[in-house]
């Protein structure tokens, strides 16, 4: 049974390295599509800075999480989190969505930047089907 | 022949099923026959910040799990802290509530005679239906949210 275990073990590592490899090398050499993760999509910047505190704290606390993983002793759980860590990536979020939700009704309550107004206009030429 | 044998040839068969299916699976990521160009992207063409986070979560949370069960002899389940579980939820919450922001917004456009714009799908090399001609054309269909040619 222990070979048998062994093989397992090897066999699921194997999977799951060479997938999260296979996945990382693609998207670097963008064979997987990343235009715009870092776009805001309301005004039509090119890089928002909601977007990008979010998308550091998720990679921060992945990475974080990974080497507590590594190093933990007790191997019959999980090892825990810092709340202060859950309550920054929460708040990390919500800033996230409240920049969201102010591009979603930023032109609508008269906020939007000139630009942005300009962007929400209906285009010429264009008729209500 | 006793309960173990059987149990222990069971376990080989599952185990090389799993490997095989695990190198298919491989071959084909590589090979393009399995198309991951579009795994974190919305309906819109554009690449997803909620996606991205959910891909990362996944494969820390199967790995973590993977390499702790793995740790102990026998094998055995650890048992998931409370926020180990807070953290998928915040992370799901805010994708759902993202993508009904940015749905809502895209429906007022539309209304508004203004659509999002639609970035145009990539032709890769995964066959939908047929040769390259039939991929082509299937390219080249109108856009979803876009708007329509006059009749």
């Amino acid at each position: 049974m222990s070979t048998l275990a062994i093989v397992l073990r090897y066999e699921v590592l194997f999977l799951l390295l060479a997938l999260a490899a296979l996945v990382g090398y693609r998207m670097l050499t963008q064979q997987i599509n990343v235009t715009g993760l870092l776009m805001d999509k309301t005004s039509g910047r090119a890089i928002s800075p909601g977007r990008v505190q979010m998308l550091m704290s998720s990679i921060g606390l992945a990475a974080y999480y990974l080497f507590l993983v590594l190093d933990t002793k007790d191997t019959s759980r999980l090892p825990d989190l810092p709340n202060e860590l859950v309550v920054a990536f929460g708040a990390s979020q919500g800033v996230y969505l409240l920049g969201k939700l102010y591009g979603r009704f930023a032109t609508t309550l008269g906020l939007a930047s000139p630009k942005v107004r300009e962007r929400a206009k209906p285009k010429e030429g264009k008729t209500n089907q | 022949m006793t309960a173990a044998t059987i149990g222990l040839v069971i376990g080989w068969i599952l185990t090389i099923f799993i490997g095989v299916l695990a190198v298919m699976i491989l071959i084909k990521i590589f090979t393009g026959d399995i198309d991951l160009n579009y795994i974190i992207s919305d309906e819109n063409g554009w690449a997803s910040l909620s996606r991205f986070q959910f891909l990362i979560f996944t494969f820390v949370v199967a790995m973590s799990l993977f390499y702790l069960i793995l740790a102990r002899t026998p094998p055995e389940y650890p048992a998931i802290p409370k926020e180990i579980l807070a953290l998928l939820g915040i992370s799901g919450g805010s994708y759902v509530v993202s993508k009904g922001i940015q749905s809502s917004r895209d429906v007022s456009m539309t209304e508004a005679d203004n659509p999002p714009e639609v970035k145009d799908p990539k032709v890769t090399n995964t066959p939908i239906v047929g040769d390259k001609a039939e991929v082509q054309s299937q390219s080249e269909k109108p856009k979803p949210n876009g708007p329509q040619p006059a009749p």
